[in-house]
């Protein structure tokens, strides 16, 4: 009997023949460990980028997204826990897509990148980057949305083949998660600062649950980490909560939270700070961080007013706005 | 009645013991073996092993070779080696 170790997260499971890692989908089968969905997604959609959210990548852009069964992280409210939380012989649908087909299917629908996201796109490495060799041939994006629980090792060999990355940023708080995710917080932190210097465009999400990770001196501290190690002009999105899957016991978080965490993180020195998941919030659009004026009005996933330059600046002072424009 | 409180005494001494001894090893337990389940990563999962060799025969899951993983007694032997290259 092989035991396999798998050096892919910072889990590292040790997997007796015939288990599967902690993300349920890396099975041992006689002594080789086998990365089951490859190839077999079992959600397809095409998204515009702000749903990513992705706010200064290509906006307005529609992306292929695609996720496949199970996930490293077990988050109490994950929002996609049907296929975060299932390994794929418990999948109803499951599509036959190998990563040519997957390319000619996002080119056939009008698709200038590629998203990997919904689930973790961690535990699918493999099928993310023999598509992202594929799609950089030909001509397409990859954008990988992920909370990054992931080694330093494989990450830097698949950072030479993203473009874009949303990571979740789920609290400035080790303890939160290992309560929350079932996982820890220096993984995080080792991973967005591998992404930011390797060239990969970033944005970080954080969503603000009530009472759990919602308290203004963690959000200035984590602020002020980002600022340091990320950039001041590294886009955050604070996004509000919905109770779902096990944390059904907490509201949905207040505006006015919301409102307070984008004050405290500007005053901390960022420079792009978004309110996510309320409907027509002013916090949804992006200003010019020098004088203000309004650069992209967004309502929702749409985009209703487009005010940057071809070159991506502030149309009055010429301020040079970070992010891949064209 | 002294010799009926000494009596209680003795056997209250028996079950505060049991009831110590039980609650040290349920806190040890919480304490290191939860992150050593996180850190260590001896968190596989058991899979339905029918539903999966029916799935994985009809092509519904791949059998394709992982990336990052070694067998498990190379470290124990103290000569890591890759799995597959990645």
């Amino acid at each position: 009997m092989t035991e396999v170790v798998c050096e892919l997260c910072p889990r590292e499971c040790r997997i007796p023949e015939g288990g599967a890692g902690d993300c349920r989908v890396r099975v041992n089968i006689d002594g080789k460990l086998r990365a089951t969905t490859y190839g077999r997604p079992s959600a397809i959609h095409v998204d515009p980028m702000e749903k990513k959210p992705l706010y200064h990548f290509r906006p307005g852009s529609p992306v292929f997204s695609i996720a496949t069964a199970g996930c490293n992280l077990h988050c109490l409210n994950c929002q996609n826990w049907q296929l975060s939380q299932r390994g794929g012989e418990e999948m109803e649908q499951i599509y036959h897509l190998d990563p040519p087909e997957l390319i000619s299917m996002a080119m056939a629908q009008g698709c200038e990148s590629i998203a990997y996201t919904y689930s973790d796109p961690v535990v699918f490495y493999e099928y993310v980057h023999d598509s992202s060799e594929l799609a950089h041939q030909s001509g397409l994006r990859n954008v990988f949305i992920t909370a990054a629980y992931i080694n330093q090792k494989p990450l830097h060999r698949l950072c030479r083949l993203l473009d874009a990355s949303n990571t979740d940023l789920k609290a400035f708080d080790d303890r939160f998660y290992r309560e929350t995710n079932g996982a820890s917080l220096q993984p995080v932190l080792n991973a967005l600062v591998t992404l930011r210097e390797e060239g990969v465009w970033l944005e970080v999400t954080n969503l603000l649950i009530p009472t759990l990770n919602d308290d203004l001196a963690m959000i200035r501290r984590m602020a002020k980490w980002i600022r340091r190690e990320l950039g001041e002009q590294t886009p955050l999105h604070f996004s509000r909560f919905q109770p779902q899957y096990r944390m059904r016991n907490l509201p949905a978080t207040p505006t006015e939270t919301l409102d307070r965490a984008r004050r405290e993180a500007m005053d901390a020195g960022l420079h792009y700070v978004y309110v996510g998941n309320v409907f027509g919030h002013e916090g949804n659009s992006t200003y010019c961080p020098t004088d203000g004026t309004l650069l992209i009005q967004r309502v929702g996933y749409h985009i209703t007013e487009y005010n940057l330059t071809e070159d991506g600046r502030c149309p009055h002072c010429k301020q040079s706005i970070a992010g891949v424009w064209q | 009645m002294y010799r009926l409180i000494r009596h209680w005494h003795h056997r209250d001494l028996r079950f505060l013991g049991v009831t110590g001894a039980t609650l040290i090893f349920i806190a040890l337990f919480l304490g290191t073996e939860r992150p050593l389940l996180e850190a260590e990563g001896s968190s596989w999962r058991r899979i339905d092993q029918a539903a999966f060799q029916q799935r994985l025969q009809r092509g519904d899951l791949s059998g394709r070779e992982a990336q990052w993983y070694h067998p498990a007694q190379a470290v124990e032997g103290n000569s890591k080696t890759s799995g597959p290259a990645p």
